[in-house]
């Protein structure tokens, strides 16, 4: 039990050992409401079958959802990402999860990606826009680009990449690296100056 | 680079104290360094002197000038190397650098902070280690003068080594595709990054090549005496370092990268040359003129440094000083007339001044002890 423990993400050697004596020595009631809850879970919890986001039911509660705009996609690689946009509250279409991006080198190609799927979906037509909300890594660019050329291609969709630049909050200049406040000049936008009165 | 401003350094940075631990034949030492005064670290061969050199050369790229292993830094037997030393920067001020290197592994620490990005410390302590192995940047492969190339542009222009790493990462990545025989699709993805990248590096070397050439017959014209041009030439893998040019060459060698599983062009393959009289100086120039325009690339690279970096570099000379006769010696501490701290070792403390008195730092089995300063001989 411990050794499972210790293969969850986050979790160390004594971690691992102090949650498997908590729910066996400790305290056993809990364990039967976490087996009911981890199996429970197991059946009912699945990749939503249109978007790969999480769902319970047919469709995901986002898919499901009357309210969102169908017409606009923003693509994510993880169902946290999916997670933090939507906690921003500045997104109110639909989602594609990929569970990952493109990397050769660790042997994850496009069919190892919820990748095929989101070509359906632009091909079901009724997508006006697809933002790409890829890390900003080469990976990541790869992983746009590769969509791009295989699936947006000649397609009449506005492409979005979401901007990389500088954290909110004060003295983000001061304290952001070379490359950040590269792509933060590079993603630079007109500022509307208020109308001269002179002109 | 053009777009900095040229002799914006404030003063030069100074190592007061170097702390090892299980580094090399090193067990533990701590060894302070005089202020005011250049530094001689005296003692026979075998006994660590180079490697409190190479110890001290590691707070500019954490990369040693002898190995690019982490391995053999490690003391026999141990699994942990520890690299402290206090400096002064002349813009960061006191400044405490602690660098431990375990196998496969590296883990920086300055002023107490973790520092995970190399390209946020690059150039921030500039040394330039002159040794016998210099040589090689002249006789070598490629890949030294592609990495003498790197470490002096990056260490000047962060950009160039965020653009250096993402070329290199596409590259990695594109390999990897070939091997597998991967479509074509699929290395146009990373084709796309790569060929940016590759273009912005092109162009880098070259303003960068044609910058430093300039620092190059300035230290030239004061170590040798001769009326003879030295000329610093760019040869780009890729024809002019066009990137039109690039993107064909790629295009076109597309099907023998798939049969040798690798990217058979682009700037990975760059190189430079060093001429002489309108000859490449490889084949051509004598002995005494290739060692002189060695030591003439350091002497540059140090003037590079301070030109366009934050600080005047630490000259690291490594038993070098015996292999040249006094008049050279002469005029090697007249090309590096700038204020930087000089660290010298040697098996004999050699003739000619280098500005002041020596202050003699004694090596034996890996200790170190301060000896009475002494002056140089007559």
């Amino acid at each position: 039990m411990q050794k499972l423990l210790k293969q969850l993400p986050g979790l160390g050697y004594r971690s691992a050992e102090r949650i498997a004596l908590h729910l066996l020595v400790e305290h056993p009631e809990r364990l039967a409401a976490l087996q009911a809850a981890l199996s429970e879970a197991a059946t009912h919890i699945r990749r939503c079958p249109n978007c790969g986001n999480l769902c319970e039911g047919d469709l995901c509660e986002i898919c499901r959802n009357p309210r969102r705009q169908a017409n606009h996609v923003c693509v994510v690689e993880t169902v946290p990402d999916l997670l933090a946009v939507e906690r921003s509250g500045a997104f109110g279409g639909h989602y594609h999860v990929l569970h990952g991006k493109l990397s050769p080198i660790q042997g994850i190609g496009p069919e190892d990606l919820n990748m095929a799927r989101l070509g359906e979906r632009l091909g079901e037509g009724g997508i006006h826009e697809v933002t790409l909300a890829l890390s900003n890594d080469i990976e990541g660019e790869a992983t746009c680009h590769f969509i791009e050329e295989t699936l947006l291609r000649g397609r009449d969709i506005r492409v979005t990449r979401i901007g990389f630049g500088l954290p909110s909050g004060g003295g983000g200049l001061l304290f952001a690296d070379a490359t950040t406040l590269r792509n933060a000049l590079d993603g630079r936008r007109d500022w509307n100056r208020p109308i001269d009165p002179s002109a | 680079m053009s777009d900095r401003p040229s002799d914006s350094v404030s003063g030069p940075l100074r190592i007061r104290e170097v702390r090892l631990q299980n580094f090399r034949n090193i067990a533990e030492a701590a060894v302070a360094f005089p202020a005011d005064r250049p530094v001689f670290v005296l003692g026979p061969n075998g006994q660590g002197k180079t490697n409190l050199l190479e110890a001290i050369g590691l707070i500019t790229a954490l990369r040693s000038f002898r190995t690019h292993e982490i391995r053999p830094l490690l003391h026999w037997g141990t699994s942990e190397a520890g690299v402290r030393v206090l400096l002064d920067h002349p813009l960061r001020g006191e400044t405490e650098f602690h660098l431990t290197l375990a196998k496969g592994r590296k883990h920086l620490r300055v002023d107490g902070e973790d520092i995970t990005r190399l390209g946020s410390i690059l150039g921030l302590f500039p040394t330039v280690a002159f040794s016998s192995q210099d040589i090689q940047l002249l006789r070598g492969a490629p890949l030294g003068r592609r990495q003498f190339l790197d470490l002096s542009l990056s260490a000047t222009d962060p950009t160039y080594y965020s653009t250096l790493r993402r070329y290199h990462g596409a590259l990695k990545e594109r390999n990897q595709l070939l091997k597998q025989g991967a479509d074509l699709a699929l290395t146009r993805a990373f084709d796309a990054i790569l060929l940016p990248a590759g273009a912005a590096l092109m162009e880098k070397r070259r303003a960068g090549l044609a910058a430093f050439a300039s620092d190059l017959e300035e230290a030239y014209r004061r170590i040798s005496p001769t009326a003879e041009e030295p000329e610093l030439r760019y040869a780009p893998d890729i024809s002019g370092a066009r990137a039109d040019t690039w993107q064909q060459t790629l295009e076109s060698a597309r099907l023998r990268d798939r049969e040798t599983g690798t990217t058979t062009r682009g700037p990975h393959r760059d190189d430079w040359e060093l001429r002489l009289k309108g000859h490449a100086a490889r084949p051509f120039a004598s002995e005494g003129q290739q060692r002189g325009l060695v030591l003439a690339l350091r002497v540059a690279q140090a003037r590079w440094f301070a030109r366009h970096g934050g600080a005047h570099p630490v000259i690291l000379a490594d038993d070098i000083l015996g292999e040249l006769d006094p008049q050279r010696r002469e005029r090697f501490w007249n090309a590096l007339d700038h204020p930087a701290q000089i660290i010298a070792t040697g098996t004999a403390l050699p003739g000619g001044d280098p500005g002041g008195a020596w202050a003699v730092i004694e090596v034996a089995a890996g200790q170190f002890h301060t000896a009475a300063a002494r002056s140089p001989l007559p």
